[in-house]
């Protein structure tokens, strides 16, 4: 069976703390698991400074999700988000259309990480290492 | 004395001139979208920038992309 390439982002309010992002990231894997979806990447890119406020919030946490899946993982992904009070915003783009999850290469998506999340790793080693 | 006019230097698309370029055209490359709007947030038409019509189809949804999740700015109202 064919699947889709996907890409979610979602923002998260800072205000909600490590326990929003948990709980946001802990439904859009629910999502992905329970359509029949296999996640390909996962990455955090930390708080940023948003270009416009939402909601009174200036700044988010944003998650960034790649994932295989049908067009009812959207949807779910959607409805989840929709209820969750530490989502802001979200946006999935289609990547590629007829993935086959059989000969698709995981690995090396998985390595395919973008810019903002290696800056993002960096800045968490970075801080790590001034407190030790 | 009429001025003769001097004929106009013809632009070349950024993007189809460098690959590499093209390449990096993504929503989640906000800094390079920066080139392609106004200091107000708009997308700059491509008779000033010189982008060829295929690079521009593809930068405005980009751009469109970017804002959404506030990566880039709307185009700012007033004044």
């Amino acid at each position: 069976m064919f699947l889709t390439k996907y890409e979610t982002i979602v923002l998260v309010s800072p205000e909600s703390g490590d326990a929003g992002v948990t709980k946001t990231l802990g439904r859009i894997r629910e999502a992905v698991e329970k359509t029949g979806g296999k996640e390909v990447r996962f990455e955090d890119w930390g708080v940023r400074k948003l270009t416009y406020e939402l909601n009174k919030n200036k700044r988010a946490h944003y998650l960034y999700l790649q994932h295989l899946g049908a067009s009812t993982t959207v949807a779910e992904i959607e409805r989840l988000m929709g209820i969750t009070e530490a989502a802001i915003k979200y946006q999935t783009i289609n990547l590629e259309e007829r993935v086959d999850p059989a000969t698709f290469d995981f690995d090396k998506e998985g390595k395919n990480v973008t810019e903002f999340g290696k800056r993002a790793k960096a800045k968490v080693e970075a801080r790590r290492e001034a407190q030790v | 004395m009429p001025r003769k006019k001097q004929a106009a230097k013809k632009k070349s698309c950024p993007f189809a001139s460098d690959l590499s370029l093209a390449a990096e055209l993504d929503y989640k490359n906000p800094d390079m979208l920066k080139r392609f709007i106004t200091d107000r947030g708009r997308i700059v038409p491509r008779r000033i920038s010189g982008v060829s019509a295929f690079y521009q189809r593809k930068l405005s949804t980009e751009i469109k992309r970017a804002r959404a999740i506030a990566l880039l700015p709307y185009a700012a109202k007033g004044i």
